[in-house]
């Protein structure tokens, strides 16, 4: 099976299969538009992804290299937050830090199958919380000014009249 | 290392959107920081109308996204604030209120507002519709109402519904322009897969749609069909179900227009290779057999009597 490399942010080279390299759209686009994919000691740089993340990604593309392809009405379809496989909860049993990082290097490689269910992985982290449990969670700082406050508390005076 | 706060805003939204949030919810979501509350209130919502005042100023002066709006109030009461929504990413308009003028035969200004402004504002996002139609013909000689169908060309899901008067007066009077209109609209769409009609104005009714899936017709007292011609048709719901189905026929027959839903089968045979139900029949056994046209249309007859005869046994034990 052909084979390809891509190099981290940090230097790093992981060969890869091209077949599981083109889970990620990014990566056939490049193959595709570069004619890159019969070269096999050519170097696909990624200077968005670092090596801890690339590894990670490479494994659930490894893992995942014989999905069915998402049916094309997908994007209309209303996502859910309880269908996420075992297999992918256990990868996704990480650090927060971890964990966005995958979100964004999915996204830079536009690998949908991926950024789903890290996104998923999150939405279950705010289900159910209150704004100040969501703070504590995400170490998020409340950036909003005194009248800020008050502005929001007004704008929200309908939610009470229920 | 990332936290949540160096996701992208679409991102983010992608996040809150799985989570299926009300309105309540949103706004918990806005009270957390500041790029919460951007991306907050720019994830679409569902909406009933009307909502009580302050929820809708709120609503309005945030422009936040609807992407269902659903109403049944009589179109005067609430039009302004259905006009008043961001409807720039809605998907699903369900405004179906019966809402005609004291003719009975022409939809309100109040109504006719409403779906002028969804043609405006959400003709390109608009999947679903739900409406009312009348049969009126602009100065151009096209029929107003196909005119704003038409513009939502995105459309998969439309039911539209008349009322008994313009049924009626189609049925008296022997015209065909509901049966022309509904041919115009269902060339016109492009992408349509479902097509619901009710108190339908035709007694010669042509379908032709290389897209339609589903054809539901109801509560429709003279319809019938001239000509089908829908390759994709998987499911044909005619007058609710099989009583109704033969109750229409026995009605006709005593009529001496013994053939008005006779013909049926055979416009099937000719222009729906693919159906599968017919008022939840199942025809798709029948494909295996090579049947001639009167073959076919004589086991499905039997077929949707022994149906018919089933249910009223249901009924009565």
């Amino acid at each position: 099976m052909p084979t390809i490399k891509l190099q981290s942010s940090d230097g790093e080279v992981f060969p890869v299969d091209v077949e599981i390299a083109k889970q990620s759209v990014t990566i056939k686009t490049m193959l595709d538009d570069l004619g890159m994919e019969d070269e096999e000691e050519e170097i696909v740089p990624l200077p968005n992804v670092n090596a801890a993340i690339l590894k990670k990604v490479i494994q659930w593309a490894t893992y995942h290299k014989d999905d069915p392809p998402a049916p094309e009405d997908d994007e209309n379809k209303e996502k859910r937050t309880d269908d996420i496989t075992s297999w992918d909860a256990d990868f996704l049993k990480v650090d927060q830090g971890t964990l966005f990082e995958l979100i964004l290097a999915s996204n830079y490689l536009d690998i949908k199958g991926l950024l789903d269910v890290t996104c998923k992985t999150v939405a279950n982290m705010i289900k159910g919380k209150t704004p100040e449990e969501i703070r504590k969670t995400f170490n998020i700082k409340n950036d909003f000014t005194p009248s800020e406050e008050e502005q929001v508390r007004k704008e929200n005076e309908w939610c009470e009249e229920k | 290392m990332a936290s949540i706060l160096d996701l992208p805003p679409e991102i983010l939204e992608d996040i809150f959107q799985i989570l299926h949030p009300n309105l309540i919810r949103l706004t918990e979501l806005a009270q957390v920081c500041s790029l919460f509350r951007l991306v907050a209130y720019n994830i679409p919502i569902g909406l009933h109308i009307p909502v009580n005042e302050s929820k809708f100023q709120f609503l309005s002066s945030r422009a936040i996204p609807i992407t269902t709006l659903s109403n049944r109030e009589p179109a005067m009461f609430v039009k302004e604030q259905i006009l008043g929504l961001n409807i720039k990413r809605l998907i699903s308009a369900q405004v179906v209120s019966n809402d005609y003028q004291a003719n009975k035969l022409h939809l309100s200004p109040h109504y006719l507002q409403i779906l002028n402004h969804l043609a405006k504002w959400s003709q390109s996002s608009l999947r679903h519709l739900f409406a009312n139609l009348d049969l009126l013909r602009l100065n151009n000689d096209q029929f107003r109402c196909s005119a704003i169908v038409l513009s939502f060309q995105n459309l998969t899901f439309l039911s539209i519904a008349f009322n008994r008067h313009i049924e009626l007066q189609q049925k008296v009077l022997n015209q065909t322009e509901g049966g022309n209109m509904i041919q115009e609209i269902c060339a016109g769409l492009k992408k349509l897969k479902s097509l619901y009609i009710f108190s339908c104005p035709s007694s010669q009714l042509v379908i032709k749609s290389p897209t339609l899936e589903k054809l539901h017709i109801y509560k429709s007292e003279f319809v019938a069909f001239k000509c089908l011609e829908t390759p994709s048709l998987r499911k044909f719901m005619f007058l609710s179900n099989m009583q109704e189905f033969f109750r229409s026929v026995r009605s006709s027959y005593l009529e001496e227009k013994s053939n008005l839903h006779d013909g049926l089968f055979g416009l099937i045979y000719d222009g729906c290779p693919k159906l599968d139900l017919f008022n939840k029949v199942d025809l798709r056994t029948l494909r295996k057999h090579d049947l001639s046209r009167d073959e076919w249309c004589a086991v499905v007859l039997r077929l949707c009597l022994r149906s018919c005869v089933q249910r009223q046994q249901q009924v009565v034990t």
